[in-house]
Order: structure tokens, then C-alpha cells, then sequence
């Protein structure tokens, strides 16, 4: 099976165990059919393997990081939190992590970022909420505006749950710098 | 028209009911200088009336005081098709103007419609003649209020193969009937235009009784020429695709044998080499949703995907990547063989846990 797969990853172990299989399958067949492309595409495993070989991804590294796209884009995992989970699953730092992570949106899921988004509303809306709620608490208060400007944080650090906005998961524009 | 000899008036009179001039009184006035119901010219009179141009209040009187039988139809049969007999006694009176059956059915099937409530209308569903017992019955199967097997029963009342039996079973909505009524109508219908139109409906919606292959072997024979044995099996592939393929191989061919499909040398194809030709020419999605146990569990079904995979790998291969085109550039992506890409389009289409599992492990060669 192919490492550089998110759906083939962890195929022959899923394959094994009937029940895994069908929890796999099941959240699978339901997926809007843009995110599953993106998912078996044999485009997407040439692509990240050309990612993994670009930073010099181990094997080990490289079957984390289609777990990570894999757990994703079937909303098993949070779409702010994709920078984190690369650093920590990956080893790398947070600098590395928003790189490959902004590559990944703009390259791999631009053709189905709206599904994508979509799902990701539904499934973690309260997480999504919370962000909002944190983000409006850090606003300064509109009667004392600040005459300061604000410093512009680099992207790398920005916590993930502060990429979160009203009508859109992720801030790609942050990603896309 | 009120001066003159009476002949002189009739005359005038005629003309002007010809014109459409006479009004309600002036027609009673005309009636009775005829004679009234006394005479044969009142009589012919009353006949020669256009009753569809009166009020229903006049022609009610009509009705009433005609005594000539002929008349009296004649205004009846105007009344029902306005729906001016509402109740069942008072079509039962108006029937008793008619003499033969057909005649009464007819009438009846005429005023009865007007009659909406159809628990009225089953009331009478089985009394008078066999005629009159079908006009009800075809009312109410028109409404939808007959059971399954009070269709059948009306069917069966029709004489076997009639046009009228077969007009009535081309009505019948078989798609709302229970799996057991559909069974009955397809075992027992004597003729084949009702029996093909049950068999389309079992097929559609996958009634186990006809879902094998032998079953549909016997209700493909139930049409005459082989293009259409083969699209009525080809509509059974949706629910049951293994034993659509199996019968088009063991369905009898125009010339007497096996095998509705041919090659050019005019020898019919074995089952696997029907299936072999079937998936080579569909498409993934329609491919992928056919059922686990239709098709994906069964070994001749993967091998002819199989198959069809590798073909498309070998005349579509893969284009290989290669090292960036300009300094720094990205290098050029490999492109997966069309097998590769069949492939997922089958996975991004299975509706089935183990379906998916199947097409999840078809190599790419």
C-alpha cells in the first residue's frame, strides 16, 4: 500500500478487522465526493510524496503527515489544528508545520476547501464558536480605541484556534502568506 | 309566433329553436301545442330539444314530465354528463330508462363518476349486472380506492385477453400494489401485455420472486423480439445485476436457441463472456453501485472489473513525473493510467462497507 495515500495509509490494517473497516468505509462513502477525490487520488499521494521528499520526511514522518490529511478530511480531526498536529506528529517546529500546512490547503484542497469547510462547520461548530468568542474577547474595546498601531504577529505564531473566523474555518489568508 | 294558424306558429317556432331563439317557457309553450307526451309530433318535439343549452332546473322538469322513453334518455344522458344525478337512487331510476346491460353500464359509467364520495360508489360496486359491477369497479380503481386484489378481481371479470381486460390491467399501478398482490397479478394475468407490465414493475423495485435468474429467463420470454428481452433485463441489472447477465445467456433468441447476445459470427455469448462485454462498457459510478451481493461478492463479476482495469491501464498508462522544467520550479507530477483512475472513480462511487473493501484491493498492473 501506498504511505504517500491518505486513503491507502493504513488500508491493509483497516482491511484486517471488519469492524474497523466498516466505521472507515462508512464515514468514507458518505464524504461530498470533492473531498473523496481528493482523498484516493493518486494525485494526491504523488504530491505528497513530493512534499515528504522536499523536507526530508522519514518514512515514518511521511505516513503521519497522509494520516494527518486523511483524519481531516474525514473531519476526524480539527482543520485549525492542523499545524499543531503536523509539529507534534511530525517532529518538526511550528515554523515547518504552518509551511507544509499552507502548502497542503492551497495545493491539495483548494478544489474541495468549501466541502471541506462545510463538514468541518458541522462537526466542530462549537470549537468553532469558542474561537469566535475568544477572538471577539482579545477585540479592543470600540469607546478606547488604540491609537497604536497593532504588530502584525508572524503566521507561525498565531495559535490555531485563532485561525478560526465567522464563515470560514481556517484563515487562509494567513496560510497563504 | 303567437298569431296566425297554429301551423303557421308551429312553423315559426320550429325556426326559432333551430336559431337557438326559443326560451325555457316558449319550449313548454311549444311542447304542449305539439300535443305534449299525447302525440307522436310532441313526442318528436321533446326529442329534437338541445337539452345541454337549458338550465338544470329546467331540465330537471324535463325529466320529470317526459313520459317518451327516448326523451327521457336524452335528458338523462345530458343530466350524468353534468353530474346532475347525485345520488345512487337517483341513478339507479335513470337507469331503469335502458333496457340492455351494456346500456345501463354505460350510463352508469357516466352518472357515477360524478359521484365523489367512494365509500357511496362501493356500495354499489357489487350489485346489478357483471357490466354495471366493472363500470363502478373501473371508477374506482381510476380513484385508487381498490384493494390489490380487488383490481385483480375486476380484471377477472373481463373477458381473458379483451381489449377491455387489457385496457384495465394497463391502468392498474402496480408500482403501489404489495409485493404479494404484484405476485398474484403476475402469476394468474392470462395475458402477456399485463403479465410484461407486472414483470417491469417486479424488476423495478427488486421483488425477490423474480430477482433469479431463472425467474427473469421466464419473464424475458414473455417478449417477442430480443431487443426487447434485453432491455427489460437490462433494467433488472439495477437490482439484481449477476442474475440480469445470467439470464440474458439462458433467455430464449429469435432463432429458437440460448443466448440473447450474439457475436458477429452469429454465436451467443456465454454468461462470463456477457459480463466481460457488459462491465468493459459501463461506467465506474454505475458500476460501483451495484449491490454487494449482486455483483461484488461474486468472483466473475471482480475478474471482469479486473480485466477492464488492466485493459484501460494498457491503453492508458501512466505518464511518469519528472525533474522541474525550470531551476527551482516544481518537477512535473506523474499522471496515474486510466485503470488507476477507474479505480478511484469506483471507490469515490461504492455505496457498500464491502464493496468499497473489493474495489480497495483490485490491483493496478
Amino acid at each position: 500500500m501506498n504511505a504517500y495515500s491518505p486513503y491507502q495509509v493504513d488500508l491493509e490494517e483497516l482491511l484486517l478487522v471488519k469492524e474497523n473497516w466498516d466505521i472507515f468505509a462508512n464515514k468514507f462513502m458518505i464524504l461530498p465526493i470533492n473531498i473523496k477525490d481528493v482523498m484516493i487520488s493518486a494525485t494526491t499521494a504523488h504530491y505528497l510524496e513530493f512534499l515528504s521528499k522536499k523536507l526530508g520526511l522519514d518514512q515514518n514522518q511521511s505516513s503521519n503527515l497522509s494520516r494527518i490529511v486523511r483524519d481531516i478530511l474525514m473531519t476526524d480531526e480539527f482543520l485549525g489544528d492542523f499545524p499543531m498536529l503536523i509539529s507534534s506528529k511530525l517532529k518538526v517546529d511550528m515554523n515547518i508545520a504552518n509551511q507544509i500546512t499552507a502548502e497542503i490547503v492551497n495545493k491539495l484542497f483548494t478544489p474541495a476547501i468549501e466541502d471541506i469547510k462545510n463538514i468541518q462547520r458541522v462537526k466542530f461548530k462549537d470549537r468553532i464558536a469558542q474561537a469566535r468568542n475568544n477572538q471577539q474577547a482579545q477585540q479592543p474595546s470600540p469607546r478606547a480605541p488604540s491609537t497604536a498601531p497593532i504588530p502584525r504577529r508572524p503566521a507561525d505564531l498565531v495559535r490555531p484556534d485563532e485561525r478560526v473566523q465567522e464563515g470560514n474555518v481556517v484563515n487562509l489568508r494567513n496560510n497563504q502568506r | 309566433m303567437d298569431k296566425g294558424p297554429l301551423r303557421h306558429q308551429l312553423a315559426v317556432r320550429e325556426v326559432m329553436k333551430d336559431r337557438g331563439l326559443l326560451n325555457s317557457d316558449e319550449y313548454k309553450q311549444t311542447f304542449t301545442m305539439y300535443g305534449g307526451n299525447n302525440t307522436l309530433a310532441g313526442r318528436q318535439f321533446s326529442k329534437s330539444i338541445d337539452y345541454d343549452k337549458l338550465s338544470n332546473t329546467d331540465r330537471e322538469d324535463w325529466y320529470k314530465n317526459l313520459t317518451d322513453i327516448e326523451s327521457r334518455r336524452k335528458v338523462a344522458e345530458v343530466m350524468a354528463n353534468k353530474g346532475e344525478f347525485d345520488t345512487v337512487p337517483a341513478i339507479q331510476g335513470a337507469m331503469s330508462l335502458y333496457a340492455l346491460p351494456g346500456e345501463k353500464a354505460n350510463f352508469l359509467k357516466k352518472a357515477a363518476r360524478r359521484i365523489t364520495d367512494n365509500t357511496t360508489l362501493r356500495g354499489i360496486m357489487g350489485t346489478g349486472s357483471d357490466q354495471e359491477q366493472l363500470a363502478v369497479r373501473e371508477i374506482l380503481a381510476e380513484r385508487g380506492a381498490l384493494t390489490g386484489a380487488e383490481q385483480f378481481d375486476t380484471y377477472s371479470r373481463y373477458r381473458a385477453g379483451s381489449k377491455e381486460a387489457i385496457d384495465f390491467g394497463a391502468k392498474v399501478d402496480f408500482g403501489n400494489l404489495s409485493i404479494a398482490d404484484r405476485q398474484i397479478w403476475y402469476n394468474s394475468a392470462p395475458d402477456n401485455e399485463v403479465k410484461r407490465k407486472v414483470a417491469e414493475v417486479m424488476t423495478e423495485k427488486g421483488d425477490p420472486t423474480i430477482m433469479t435468474a431463472p425467474a427473469l429467463i421466464t419473464a424475458a420470454n414473455l417478449y417477442t423480439n430480443d431487443a426487447e428481452k434485453i432491455r427489460f433485463l437490462e433494467k433488472a441489472e439495477k437490482k439484481n445485476f449477476m442474475a440480469s447477465i445470467d439470464a440474458k445467456a439462458g433467455a430464449i433468441n429469435g432463432a429458437g436457441g440460448r443466448g440473447l447476445i450474439i457475436n458477429a459470427a452469429g454465436v451467443p455469448l456465454t454468461g462470463v463472456q456477457i459480463l466481460d462485454s457488459r462491465v468493459m462498457r459501463m461506467r465506474a459510478d454505475a458500476l460501483a453501485e451495484i449491490g454487494y451481493n449482486d455483483g461484488w461478492s461474486n468472483p466473475d463479476f471482480i475478474n471482469a472489473v479486473q480485466a477492464k482495469i488492466n485493459t484501460l491501464q494498457g491503453s492508458q498508462p501512466p505518464i511518469l513525473g519528472g525533474p522541474p522544467t525550470i531551476p527551482g520550479g516544481p518537477p512535473i507530477m506523474p499522471k496515474p493510467g486510466g485503470g488507476e483512475r477507474f479505480r478511484e472513480e469506483l471507490q469515490k462511487y461504492a455505496t457498500d462497507s464491502r464493496s468499497l473493501a473489493v474495489i480497495s484491493t483490485l490491483a493496478i498492473p
